[in-house]
């Protein structure tokens, strides 16, 4: 009995001691811990956080709104697949071609995607997907004009969207077929009012785009394509580890024909066997 | 002295475990009868300790001096904790505000490269034209400073997304100098004419309408992601910030309320450790001076004044025990000198009383015999002259059966000799036993001295009791033999007691062995009588500690033999099983020098 308060009253000292100091260790690890991990919870692609992908609407048959006003499109169906079996919602963000890059460089969309080429330059910067289509240029214009090929061009105004591989073209091929000036648009629509308004001669771009949009539009038409050899993909932030994730999803649509699907669902048949829209292909690299 | 670490010392008045000690005092002990305590090393020990050999103003100074150490602590910790989170707080929140002006100044500065406006207006005066340049250059120079500024700024986290977006601006940047440089770098202000003037004109409009310039804008509107970023983790800081203020309030707050218990805790430790060893030396105290046991001692747990007052409440109890024994041993000599001495003159004188007629018959018996063989003579030789006796004198001799009588006579005579002879004997005992007068120390044969002793109790024995002698080779020891006499009386009268009050169906027996081992002679009396619990081991040589009813013993016997055995600087051992029987060994020194009287 009279052993017992001396046991008591220390181990309650001692767990008191050990409360106090736990509290100060707690407090310790804890507190500067909560920023961190808050922000990158909303950084990292957390399973239930969507994902962004930026996108140029209008860009079709790519991304645009259908007449009921709903975002559609070969590539918003792409992704919608590739965000489905990632488990993870989508957020679309509209915003012109030119301002992709930032955005993803930023962090502020996981990755964009609006029929980007996969060029040398731009992998200087970016990362990019497997391509999941086979493009080329072509040149548009009035289809009631006097103009029917490249070559009819010359001392022409030409029109492109700005910083695209049509407006690359464009600069590189200037003196050759002699254009006499280069208007520059963002966004395919605005471009298509001026052409057909008679601002410019030609618009040169991508060819299944503009080739899409002649469909509805027979007041314009597509007159030459000119090859390029170029390929659409997915566009990240460099080192970002979701564009492998992805890249293994892109592959498994391909095997499963439903990226096939989509194209036929878009172009209105097959893909050829040996396009990238079939085949399966390594992750572009800088050379 | 008492270990604190045992907790017997605590919990109760500790029993001294020899009852009435004193110096030298080797008193017998059955083996079973020796508590032994030790001290086992534990923490419990070492605080006890330490804190015990404090005196009471120590100890109340440590226990206020913790409970306000815990409390200065806490607060100091409180600080130091607080300082420490809210410099970090105040850090990370100072990092992210330079780096949002950084980046908004960068944004600035970027949307500020607006060639239309640097070059179209000047370019028709050389003077202009020249520090337009300059400047337009200055500030792109000032674009990549900020740039280095920012990138130099980002703090970990931020890092790795900003550093893409920072390597792919400065790109962009890079493309627009040299854009520019190709356009202004090589015009020479001094020979612009109309020409150099309207293709300059020409080729900034195109610089404002290229891919370059649009991409250097779409960056430069896109570092307000990380403006916005920045500012966000200045509000966290700013979070962080409050949370430090808190946390160091609760830490402080928390320490004043432990260090509070504390010294509660410790105020109620302290007073108990001051009030439980007093409390404890009262009942001591008290149960001493009420039943008069001088086993129980104060437990001395602390070394301060309560110690030291229960060490001297120890030390007279002690004296007061010693006092105690002392004169019960003075009590227990007097009854016995007083017993021994009656019943010696007692013996002394019947004995003396006795071996006179004693001597009368045996002396006369010699003549008797001599006589009664002459007067047998006689007859016959009257037979022989007088071979017809008349008819009475005949019929006389008949009647008395002379020649029985003439068979019988001598060996009558001889067995009333053997009598005498036994009277003498027992005589000679009594006078051997009760020799209180040779107060000297002498040379005997203990076997004589057992002898005598057996004879003394030979009544008693007659009961059914048998003895068994197994007496060694022993010399002549040095002793008082009257009293080493006693003592073996003492030890066999209770062995007779003990066989006695047996319903055993053995024989009952006694058996005295005697030996010398070493310096020393043996003598072992045992019995296979009733045996002695054990818990009664301890007391049997206490005085006046007796089983007997009243009359019958006087719980003297083994406590004189024990006085004289050790007297004799013997030892005297007992060895008991209840229900077997019991062994007395005693143990005598066969020659002892300085003897005391
Ligand atoms: N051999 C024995 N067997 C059993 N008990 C014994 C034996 N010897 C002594 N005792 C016990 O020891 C007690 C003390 O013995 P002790 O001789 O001192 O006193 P006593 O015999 O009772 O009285 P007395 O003074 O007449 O001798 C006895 O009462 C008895 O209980
Ligand atoms: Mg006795």
């Amino acid at each position: 009995m009279s052993a017992l308060p001396n046991t008591v009253s220390r181990r309650f000292i001692l767990s008191g001691f050990a409360g106090f100091g736990l509290a100060i260790a707690l407090h310790a690890c804890g507190q500067p811990e909560r920023p961190n991990a808050s922000a990158e919870a909303s950084n990292n692609n957390d399973a239930v956080s969507p994902l962004k992908i930026g996108l140029n609407v209008g860009n079709v048959p790519w991304e645009y709104e259908n007449d009921q006003g709903d975002l559609v499109g070969f590539e918003v169906d792409l992704v919608t697949l590739v965000a489905e079996r990632l488990g993870r919602p989508t957020e679309f963000v509209d915003m012109p071609f030119t301002e992709l890059f930032p955005a993803v460089l930023s962090g502020r969309v996981d990755l964009a995607m609006s029929s980007i080429t996969i060029t040398e330059e731009r992998m200087e910067t970016v990362d990019f997907a497997q391509p999941y289509y086979d493009s080329d240029q072509s040149l548009t214009v009035l289809a009631e004009g006097a103009i029917s090929s490249l070559e009819d061009m010359r001392g022409k105004v030409v029109a492109v969207d700005s910083d695209s591989t049509g407006d690359v073209w464009v600069q590189e091929n200037m003196e050759g077929y002699g254009f006499s000036e280069i208007i520059r648009y963002e966004g395919l629509t605005a471009a298509m009012m001026d052409l057909k308004a008679g601002q410019y001669d030609g618009y040169i771009s991508d060819i299944p785009a503009l080739l899409y949009y002649a469909k509805d539009h027979p007041e314009i038409a597509v007159v030459e394509r000119i090859p390029t050899g170029e390929q659409y993909s997915m566009m990240f932030a460099k080192g970002n580890p979701l564009r492998d994730e992805i890249n293994a999803l892109i592959t498994e649509l391909k095997e499963a024909g439903q990226m096939a699907e989509i194209h036929t669902r878009w172009f209105g048949r097959a893909p050829d066997a040996n396009t990238s829209t079939v085949q399966a292909a390594d992750i572009p690299t800088l050379r | 002295m008492h270990i604190p670490g045992d907790q017997n010392v605590y919990s109760q008045p500790s029993r001294h475990p020899d009852p009435l000690p004193a110096e030298g005092d080797r008193r017998p002990h059955a083996s079973s009868a020796s508590p032994a305590t030790h001290a086992r090393p534990t923490f419990k020990g070492w605080k006890d300790r330490t804190f015990s050999s404090l005196s009471i103003a120590n100890k109340i100074i440590l226990g206020y001096g913790i409970s306000l150490g815990i409390a200065v602590l806490g607060t100091t910790t409180g600080l130091l904790v607080g300082d420490y989170y809210e410099a970090k707080a105040r850090h990370s929140q100072q990092v992210a505000h330079k780096q949002a002006q950084l980046l908004s100044q960068l944004q600035v500065t970027v949307l500020q490269l607006r060639p239309e406006r640097e070059f179209l207006p000047s370019i028709w005066e050389e003077s202009r034209f020249r520090s337009a340049r300059t400047e337009s250059f200055e500030r792109l120079n000032d674009v990549e400073n900020l740039l280095t500024e920012v990138r130099a700024s980002a703090d970990l986290q931020t890092m790795s997304s900003m550093q893409g977006f920072l390597t792919g601006f400065e790109t962009e940047i890079d493309a627009y100098r040299s854009d520019l440089e190709a356009i202004v770098g090589g015009v020479d202000p001094d020979t612009i004419d109309a020409t150099v003037a309207s293709q300059v004109e020409r080729q900034i409009t195109g610089l404002v309408d290229s891919p370059t310039y649009l991409r250097l804008f779409r960056f430069s509107i896109e570092l307000t992601e990380f403006v916005e970023q920045a500012e966000e983790e200045s509000l966290r800081a700013n979070l962080a910030l409050d949370r430090a203020g808190r946390l160091e309030t609760q830490i402080i707050l928390g320490s004043m309320a432990l260090s509070i218990a504390i010294a509660g805790l410790l105020s109620i430790y302290i007073s108990r450790t001051i009030t439980r060893p007093i409390k404890q030396v009262t009942a001591v105290a008290k149960e001493v001076t009420e039943q008069g046991d001088f086993s129980l001692r104060a437990p001395v747990t602390t070394q301060d004044e309560v110690g030291v007052l229960s060490v001297a409440l120890n030390d007279l109890i002690q004296r007061i025990a010693d006092h105690t024994r002392e004169l019960r041993e003075t009590q227990t000599h007097l009854i016995q000198s007083e017993k021994m001495s009656s019943l010696g003159q007692m013996v002394a004188g019947v004995a003396h009383e006795i071996n006179n007629p004693v001597n009368f018959i045996y002396g006369n018996l010699v003549h008797t015999r001599d006589y009664t063989e002459n007067l047998l003579r006689l007859i016959h030789l009257f037979r022989d002259y007088y071979p017809t006796l008349d008819e009475p004198l005949k019929h006389e001799i008949e009647a008395v059966d002379l020649e029985f009588i003439e068979q019988d006579l001598p060996k009558l005579l001889d067995s009333m000799k053997i009598g005498a002879d036994r009277i003498r004997q027992i005589v000679l005992s009594l006078r051997n036993f009760s020799r209180l007068d040779e107060a000297e120390m002498k040379a005997v044969d203990l076997h004589e001295g057992l002898d005598s002793t057996l004879l003394l109790l030979s009544n008693r024995l007659k009961l059914g009791i048998h003895i068994a002698k197994s007496y060694g080779d022993l010399p002549l020891v040095e002793c008082y033999p009257a009293q080493i006499n006693q003592v073996f009386m003492n030890i066999v009268s209770n062995a007779i007691d003990s066989l006695l009050d047996c319903g055993k169906n053995v024989e009952k027996t006694v058996t005295i062995t005697t030996n010398v081992r070493s310096t020393n002679a043996i003598v072992q009396i045992h019995d296979n009588g009733i045996g002695i619990p054990e818990m009664l081991l301890g007391k049997l040589f206490d005085p006046f500690f007796t089983t007997k009813p009243i009359g019958r013993g006087t719980g003297l016997g083994l406590a004189i033999s024990y006085q004289i055995i050790h007297k004799h600087h013997g030892e005297i051992k007992v060895d008991s099983e209840p229900g077997v029987g019991t062994t007395f060994s005693i143990i005598i020194p066969i020659k002892e020098i300085g003897f005391k009287k």
